[in-house]
């Protein structure tokens, strides 16, 4: 039998009796040490690790253009050498056509629109292999007519009256808030369009304020959930509907494209 | 001697739960890389494991989770072999899962309200780092208690 550190067992001797109780002692103030530092180091490490995480998404949505609004432009902005036709971005001619559908509030649809679309724009759009369909689903209170997605959807329209959908969606995407935190206010929509250069901003007002393009984007949406899409974004395929996130869509726009 | 046979069913505990640990982890790194590997049957794995939350500065968040019950693992294995070890491998281990515990608590914070969809392996790994804190928070609370005269 291998013998025990001696702090463990001091012996039997009446002498080592109160040398147990301080060696319990000691070792207890020992472990505190140790506790303590190892309870500073955790919370710091974690700490860190959630700072990163939040810098990464701050970073993505981009630097404040517009403080008193509390603006933001998109750290990636949509090459302006793309084709755009209205809601569609890259080469009519391309084999590939990928349909978003998505809401201006969804979390989700802004993780994608700040991170996974710019790098999809450069490997298959900016190529010419995939031309880009943006179509409005609006999810976060569909049955709200006056909601602020269907609001977001409709301003988003009304620049692309003027040709400049895809201008006002990226800054859409980047000042997204969260459900019903108030981003799509008439007011605030139009302080988001203030930043887009070139647009007529009395006209586009009054495309808001009309509410133009309401009948259009409650069709759209209402298509999208007649043909069984609940949830955004969800990503269509040359007809196929795609379930995951980016790798799966990467993955189905290669799949259509080994076979075009 | 029941004391020490107490300390002994949590050691195995703990190593178990960090065992189990680094299998759940290691088949979601796997699965980080290849979607095809992901059995999801009860909820949204796809979901969480493609959005921008599943990896910090290019680094798959799984990875990390996997990183962190290799440490436990081997940490519990060496107080095992170095009893002399104790008390610093029990410290180190308590730390490990107590950042991986807030670390968790803060992905779990996301799935639920930011992605909206849960990912039950996700979550099996959230348990067991969990459970694992409780195990180690047991030893410490052990370790600490002065023995009477």
């Amino acid at each position: 039998m291998s013998s025990s550190p001696s702090n463990d067992h001091p012996g039997a001797s009446g002498a080592a009796r109160p040398t147990r109780r301080e060696a319990a002692q000691r070792r207890r103030r020992r472990l505190v040490g140790m506790l303590g530092a190892a309870v500073a180091g955790a919370v710091t490490v974690a700490v860190v690790l959630i700072l990163l995480d939040t810098r990464e998404r701050d970073d993505a949505v981009g630097t404040t253009v517009d403080a008193s609004n509390g603006l933001r432009a998109p750290a990636a902005a949509i090459d302006g050498d793309l084709t755009r036709q209205g809601r569609t971005l890259g080469d009519p001619a391309a084999p590939v056509l990928v349909v978003e559908y998505a809401d201006y509030q969804c979390s989700f649809c802004q993780a994608f629109g700040l991170n996974g679309l710019p790098k999809l724009l450069d490997d298959y759009v900016a190529t010419g292999m995939v031309r880009l369909e943006y179509r409005h689903l609006v999810v976060i209170g569909g049955d709200d007519p006056d909601g602020e997605s269907y609001r977001a959807a409709e301003a988003a329209e009304c620049a692309g009256d003027q040709g400049k959908f895809w201008e006002l969606h990226e800054l859409l995407v980047a000042n997204s808030l969260g459900e019903y935190q108030g981003s799509f206010t008439p007011e605030r929509l139009k302080a988001i369009a203030g930043l887009v250069d070139g647009l007529d901003q009395t006209a586009f007002g009054s495309c808001v304020d009309a509410r133009t393009h309401r009948a259009e984007v409650a069709r759209l949406s209402a298509e999208a959930k007649q043909a069984g899409l609940r949830s955004t974004p969800t990503f269509v395929v040359n007809g196929a509907t795609v379930t995951g996130g980016v790798p799966m869509l990467n993955e189905a726009i290669d799949e259509h494209l080994a076979g075009s | 001697m029941p004391a020490r046979s107490g300390r002994g069913g949590i050691r195995v505990a703990s190593a178990a739960l960090a065992g189990l640990g680094v299998a759940v982890s290691a088949y979601l790194t796997a699965s980080h890389f290849d979607e095809g590997l992901l059995v999801c049957g009860l909820s949204d794995c796809t979901t969480v494991q493609a959005s921008d939350y599943a990896t910090i500065l290019g680094v798959p968040v799984a990875l990390l989770g996997l990183g962190m019950y290799v440490a436990v693992l081997g940490l519990v294995v060496a107080r095992w072999v170095r009893p002399g070890l104790t008390l610093a491998t029990t410290a180190a281990t308590f730390g490990l899962t107590l950042a991986g515990a807030i670390f968790t608590g803060y992905l779990t914070y996301v799935e639920l309200f930011v992605l909206e969809a849960i990912c039950q392996w996700c979550v099996v790994s959230a348990v067991l780092t969990v459970l694992l804190l409780m195990t180690e928070g047991i030893l410490v609370s052990r370790l600490l208690a002065i023995p009477e005269e």
